[in-house]
């Protein structure tokens, strides 16, 4: 996943993204060239991946019991990290659902700049 | 009729013969040095053998003469139609037909030249009309070409050797000498614009022949607009002058100026120039407000970011204010929503303002609210919501001051059942809606389209129903507040047909066509009338919602005006088709119940060059008829009135002569063309005629010469 990928802003802001285990890579989908992409489906036009694939076990980390305690121990460790999996989680949910919108509100200062002219 | 000549055929090879001629000659020559007796009458009987070995023959041809092709060419180019000429050439037509009749053994073949289809190149070609004529006519029988035209001839050859026959071409002018008038010439114009901008057409006033001293040097024009009034400009003749030409609409914007009609002039045909320029729309705003993340943004956002004609500015609210937790804000990827800036400052920039599944939420002040309903219907804004369940809620907008604007009130209810959205009857003929792919119905009456399953139940209070849910219940209604417009679509499931589900759906056309019409396209306007002319033919066309179409009045170039009747093709179109007598342009009005619809159209390539001179001239056609000894002529005088008789030269055959036209004669060349039907051959000096020549020759020699 390249560092300024939209996951890494779809919400929160986060760098890394561990879940029981940390240190795992995260993948996604790589950009097809814009040359062979010109059969693309409308809905994918946004470029969104449609799989991530990680060795962190994002689910262990967010699993929780009855009690609402968590079922496994994260690796190595600390609420903290926990934290950042439920942020990790949020930030695909709303990745899933709005799709490069957060790399777009780059632009919205020079989109509304350029409006009044 | 019989020819007759004497063939010599030798009875030896040529090469014997002349020997035996030598032999002959010498032993004549010998004979006549030495003086001996009988010298002469021995040559004789040398020349008789010499005589009988040529083999004279005497040669009988029946020939036949196949009598002299005359070409006339009459122009009837648009320049040919003005100022009493296709009364002249008619005129002139007839006394050639009379004079030329009375030439023996002459074919007339008349050609008809350079009359406009609409869709030749232009200018006149009279040429390349008479070239096509000579395809079936032997150039050897040719015996002169007279064009009747005014001399504004376009594709006159440099010589007379590209004619490829030999023989007079006369011109026969129509017209007069010394004729004058005035045009329009565009220096530059331009062939597209932005929407709302104008742009800058020049133009120059030009006289041509002789200005009579009585014309003003200062001229009226008037200029013509789509939905304006007409303007007056006065113009100096040569002096440059700029009219600034406005596109109020996108698509063909038409501006016509024409020249006011000076006394004496030829003609006010070419008085009228006609720009036609493509009004090219700048890039709309749309600013879309997603009021939460949800599965349907991504269909809306993807679709209007892959629109090229759309700059969008995208805002989902992520987080509402209410829902606050402890984290530190630098770990949120947030920013503040500029509220005022875009629903107070620069609101009016925006074409549309889409509320995706938005709810109040106290996120805008309702002074925005008030100022986005303003903005609708002062400055012909456009608003579509887009309705989730939350329309039907507590926080819905209909409880904020952008109520009046809504066009369909929430009973409160929200039907959350499978159902297959359908067109309404004013769906099947609303250019939103019409024709949608997937659109009809099958055998159960349904729609080959995929289901939905949330609709909110609306009581439509305004507007126009195009499409249907649950039990006939409104899906998408649409309205025109004030100057703008406004649509509510009463689901958030129109993502399901972009996902494919059940099918998928035309959510693309649905969704861009709304957009585009609430943004004012001028292609999806519900009542809109058409023309569109290829060549001289006309096709007019009305789309309404109506039942029925009122006729629509057909202004001619000439400014006379028809009425046309419109015949229905299908379900909201009606269409007919126009001839046009003239090229030129033809304003169509109709009366609709949104106001009075226009439109124009320009019939005919039009053809700037064939009118720009109209003027009579001689020089044009002089070279060629210099190079081969014909004639070009005035049959009017200068001065002549239109409806006066032309004088045609008197015509004549001439053969042998070396020129063929005079002050007021011209002349065919007799071309004396014939085929030789038959051939009789009878030998002359053979046989017991020769013997006899010989033997009396030599007897007499003998005779000579013993005494």
């Amino acid at each position: 996943m390249p560092e300024s990928h939209v996951l890494t802003k779809s919400f929160y802001l986060i760098s890394t993204f561990p879940g029981r285990w940390d240190g795992g890579e995260l993948w996604v989908e790589a950009t097809e060239p814009q040359s062979a992409g010109g059969s693309r489906k409308a809905r994918r036009a946004d470029g969104v991946s449609s799989i991530l694939i990680t060795a962190n076990d994002f689910a262990s980390a967010w699993a929780l019991d009855a009690d609402n305690r968590p079922m496994f121990p994260v690796v190595p460790g600390g609420e903290r990290q926990r934290e950042w999996a439920f942020r990790t989680g949020v930030n695909i949910a709303m990745y899933a659902l709005t799709g490069n919108y957060k790399a777009d509100q780059v632009h919205v200062p020079s989109l509304l700049q350029r409006l009044g002219q | 009729m019989s020819e007759y000549s004497i063939d010599f055929s030798p009875m030896m090879p040529a090469p014997l013969f002349w020997a035996a001629v030598a032999i002959a000659v010498l032993l004549a020559v010998v004979l006549l040095l030495r003086r001996s007796r009988g010298a002469l009458l021995r040559a004789l009987a040398l020349a008789a053998v010499i005589f009988a070995l040529a083999n004279p023959t005497l040669r009988q041809e029946e020939r036949e003469s196949l009598g002299n092709v005359a070409i006339v060419v009459l122009d009837r180019s648009t320049s040919q139609t003005i100022a009493g000429r296709p009364d002249q050439s008619d005129a002139i037509r007839k006394k050639l037909e009379a004079q030329l009749g009375a030439i023996d053994k002459l074919e007339i073949k008349w050609v008809t030249g350079a009359r406009p289809d609409g869709r030749k190149r232009s200018g006149t070609n009279l040429y390349a009309d008479l070239n096509a004529a000579l395809g079936d006519v032997a150039p050897d029988r040719l015996a002169g070409v007279i064009f009747v035209t005014d001399g504004q001839v376009h594709d006159v050859p440099k010589s007379a050797s590209a004619l490829g026959f030999n023989a007079p071409v006369h011109t026969v002018l129509t017209g007069r000498p010394e004729e004058f008038d005035r045009r329009i010439e565009v220096l530059a114009a331009p062939r597209y614009g932005i929407v709302g901008q104008s742009r800058d057409i020049e133009i120059a006033v030009r006289e041509t022949g002789a200005t009579p001293r009585t014309a003003p040097r200062t001229v009226s024009l008037r200029v013509r607009r789509e939905g304006q009034e007409d303007e007056t400009l006065s113009a100096q003749i040569d002096e440059k002058l700029i009219v600034p030409m406005a596109f109020p609409h996108a698509g063909k914007n038409i501006v016509e100026i024409e020249l006011a009609e000076t006394d004496g002039e030829l003609t006010a045909a070419n008085n009228r120039i006609v720009i036609v320029a493509d009004g090219v729309r700048e890039n709309l705003r749309v600013l879309l407000v997603s009021g939460e993340p949800h599965a349907g943004e991504r269909t809306w956002r993807n679709l209007l970011k892959s629109d090229a004609a759309v700059d969008l500015v995208h805002f989902t609210i992520l987080r509402p204010p209410q829902k606050q937790d402890g984290t530190p804000i630098d770990q949120l990827s947030l920013i503040a929503f500029p509220t005022r800036e875009l629903f107070s400052v620069k609101i009016k920039e925006f074409d549309l303002i889409i509320f995706d599944r938005y709810q109040h939420r106290g996120i805008l002040q309702l002074l925005y609210y008030d100022n986005i309903a303003r903005y609708v219907e002062r400055d012909g804004g456009a608003v579509l919501v887009a309705a989730g369940d939350d329309y039907a809620g507590p926080q819905s907008v209909v409880r904020t001051p952008l109520f009046t604007a809504l066009p369909a009130m929430p009973t409160g209810q929200v039907l959350e059942e499978a159902f297959k959205p359908k067109l309404t009857d004013d769906g099947q003929r609303h250019p939103v809606t019409s024709g949608l792919p997937g659109s009809n119905r099958n055998a159960d009456g349904d729609p080959t389209w995929g289901q939905w399953f949330r609709q909110v139940d609306v009581l439509p209070e305004r507007g126009r129903t195009v499409m249907s849910g649950v039990n006939d219940r409104p899906l998408l209604v649409l309205d025109r507040k004030g100057k703008g417009r406004v649509a509510l679509l009463t689901s958030d499931h129109a993502w399901l047909w972009a996902r494919g589900f059940d099918g998928g759906g035309p959510h693309t056309d649905l969704l861009r066509r709304l957009s585009h019409w609430l943004m004012k396209e001028p292609d999806l306007e519900e009542e809109r009338l058409l023309a569109e002319a290829n060549g001289l033919r006309i096709t007019v066309e009305r789309r309404s919602m109506e039942d029925e179409v009122s006729p629509v009045t057909v202004q001619s170039p000439d400014g006379s005006s028809t009425s046309a009747t419109l015949e229905p093709v299908r379900e909201g179109l009606w269409r007919t088709t126009i001839e046009a007598s003239e090229p030129g342009l033809y304003k169509f009005e109709s009366e609709a119940s949104t106001g009075k619809l226009t439109a124009v159209a320009h019939a005919g390539v039009a053809d700037p060059r064939e009118m720009s001179e109209v003027t009579a001239t001689r020089e044009r056609m002089l070279p060629i008829a210099d190079e081969t000894a014909a004639g070009v002529f005035w049959t009017l005088s200068a001065g002549a009135s239109e409806g006066a008789d032309p004088n045609v030269p008197r015509i004549t055959l001439l053969s042998g002569a070396s020129t063929f036209a005079g002050r007021s004669w011209l002349a065919l060349k007799d071309q004396q063309a014939f085929v030789t039907r038959g051939i009789t051959l009878t030998p002359m000096f053979t046989g017991f005629l020769a013997l006899a020549a010989l033997l009396f020759f030599m007897t007499l020699a003998w005779w000579r010469e013993g005494r």
